[in-house]
């Protein structure tokens, strides 16, 4: 399969002013501003082939958007190349234009004041959708997202999750080849994220589209995303499989204690690596091979009322790996 | 069917949003009529005190008419449009320009006109009314020239503005928060076009001054065409000043939103 994003380098610098609280520096700052850079996206390459789903992780600030923003044309970036689709994004030809679109669960692009289907309908005039291919997808995705009812209410009297279906439907009139969705679930309850999720698969399985998600829920990433990429400082630090995140700690455990007295910190750390401890509960990172012991040790030694093993899921094992970057 | 235009679209998107606030529609044109009517009564006081047949070269006629058209004009010619355009530019509403196969410009253009389709009819009630209704207007000369000369002024004049507004607003891809900057330029340039008073109240001097700006051909030329004090051999010429301000305003946005592109950070989510 041909790749769909090549990207090489990328490289994107902001500069900005800093400026410390109080009033006196905001009159420094009118007179000099000490002018800063920062790299929110530095050296980042990959490649995506047609048909993948793929999920941006990382923390607030890590340079997700910025990625999909310099990918989608927005933005030019500082150096680095990027091809998609065999155009440059940021030179916005109009045939690469036709091709993609851009979801921002933040961001929306239907009018507030117009029911969703006036903004669906200029959708359909900007990308010039036959008339049929237009009906037939309108009546197919208002069905899979079962929002037919709601496509003559104004856009501002929708809910978020309604309005985030009407989103979708929206950025998919024209059948894009490319989908970039930066949080498309942001701030939905879990049956409408769960809907989203669904419809994402089934369109993805149903047209080939690529598709590369950003998300801050994990479960997004897991049930849709076999591959992850993750950004860290506007880099990349890890790139393949979700499930071979857990690989450099499928020889770990996670064991979940609960004393019924008070249990020191410094007790608890020969043992393994503590991730959390109140006093009361307290959760350790410990070899396998050493648990049989471990436990023994600690049930013995401790006032444990309760315990659980357990082996390190995807969000554990992301976190873990987020935690040791930085 | 065949696809409809875009920009059609967008046009009837305009219309659509100012019927949506039709009670914000009708406030604005008694809004614009508040002041004509106070207006109206100060000249005709000035003008019995004064026992002169004209004053700063109007007939007691022509400074009606000029009061009343000149309020219409500025609510017909008036964008607006600067808040909505430096918001888009600050909060990254223009994302989906550069991303969708749609120039911003031409959006921006019929957007503006499908807004205005309520006033334009409004206007050319007002204007019918006037022409045969009232007494005033019956003193003043109406050549059919004269007629189709005002119809196109008042049509360049809104592309003057139109472009004007769309240059002012590229101001926000430098300045981050200025919606007070556009309270004061938009009534500057109301008082300028003269939407408020006829420009030879501010002095013989000042009127040839802005005679040679653009801000004069918006409100304060295409109303005098009307009233008549626009001499008939300076129709064309005034009409081809107006082709030109168009022009070099054109050329203007053009740079100042190319250079603003360059600057653009796509900023919001």
């Amino acid at each position: 399969m041909e790749h769909i994003i090549e990207v090489k380098q990328l490289t994107k610098a902001f500069t900005y002013y800093k400026k410390d609280t109080g009033i006196i520096h905001s009159f420094k700052n009118l007179i000099h501003r000490n002018s800063l850079t920062k790299m929110a996206v530095e050296d980042v390459s990959f490649s995506i082939r047609q048909g993948e789903m793929v999920g941006f992780l990382g923390p607030n600030g890590a340079g997700k958007s910025t990625t999909l923003k310099m990918l989608s044309g927005i933005l030019h970036p500082t150096s680095g190349s990027a091809t998609v689709m065999g155009y440059t994004p940021w030179k916005r030809h109009k045939d690469f234009k036709q091709q993609f679109s851009i979801v921002m669960g933040q961001k929306s692009q239907l009018w507030p004041d117009l029911p969703a289907a006036d903004s669906i309908y200029l959708n359909k005039c900007i990308y010039q959708v036959e008339q049929d291919s237009y009906q037939r997808t309108l009546d197919e995705l208002t069905d899979m997202l079962g929002v037919r009812d709601l496509l003559h209410v104004q856009v501002r009297r929708l809910s978020l999750g309604e309005r985030m279906k009407m989103e979708l439907i929206a950025s998919l009139i024209h059948r894009p080849k490319l989908l970039f969705l930066d949080e498309p679930t942001i701030g939905l309850d879990l049956l409408a994220q769960k809907a989203i999720r669904q419809f994402l698969r089934h369109y993805n399985e149903q047209t080939n589209a690529t598709i590369i998600l950003t998300s801050h829920y994990m479960k997004d990433i897991e049930d849709l995303c076999p591959r992850v990429i993750l950004i860290q400082g506007g880099r990349i630090t890890y790139d393949g499989e979700l499930q071979d995140v857990n690989a450099e700690y499928g020889d770990k455990r996670i064991m979940k204690l609960q004393f019924h007295e008070h249990v020191e910190r410094e007790i608890l750390l020969p043992f393994g690596n503590v991730l959390h401890h109140d006093g009361i509960t307290a959760v350790i990172e410990l070899e396998s091979s050493n648990i049989a012991d471990s436990s023994r040790q600690l049930l013995e030694l401790l006032p444990v009322s309760d315990v659980l093993i357990a082996e390190i899921g995807a969000e554990e094992g992301i976190e873990a790996l987020f935690q040791r970057q930085s | 069917m065949k696809n409809a235009n875009k920009y059609a679209v967008t046009f009837r998107f305009g219309l659509q949003h100012a019927l949506e606030y039709r009670s914000n529609f009708f406030l604005s044109l008694i809004s614009a009529f508040v002041p004509a009517v106070v207006q109206y009564y100060i000249w005709s006081t000035v003008y019995k005190s004064y026992n002169d047949t004209t004053l700063f070269g109007y007939s007691y006629e022509q400074m009606i008419a000029y009061t009343i058209l000149a309020a219409v004009v500025s609510k017909l010619v008036m964008t607006n449009m600067e808040h909505a355009v430096s918001n888009d530019i600050k909060t990254g509403g223009l994302n989906r320009y550069l991303i969708q196969p749609i120039s911003y410009f031409g959006f921006r253009l019929c957007h503006y006109f499908g807004q205005k389709l309520l006033y334009i009819i409004g206007f050319i009630v007002i204007i019918t009314l006037i022409l045969f209704v009232s007494p005033a207007s019956r003193q003043l000369e109406h050549e059919p020239e004269r007629i189709v000369i005002f119809i196109l002024s008042i049509v360049m004049a809104m592309i003057i503005s139109f472009l004007l507004s769309f240059a002012v607003s590229a101001i926000a891809f430098w300045l981050a928060d200025i919606s007070y900057f556009f309270v004061v330029t938009s009534l500057v340039i109301n008082v300028v076009s003269g939407g408020m008073f006829p420009l030879e109240l501010f002095g013989e001097g000042f009127r040839s001054a802005i005679s040679v700006l653009p801000f004069y051909y918006m409100i304060y030329w295409p109303v005098n065409v009307w009233t008549g004090i626009i001499p008939s051999s300076e129709l064309w010429l005034g009409l081809l000043w107006q082709l030109g301000w168009s022009v070099v305003l054109g050329g203007v946005a053009y740079m100042s939103w190319k250079l603003g592109f360059k600057r653009y950070l796509g900023l919001g989510g």
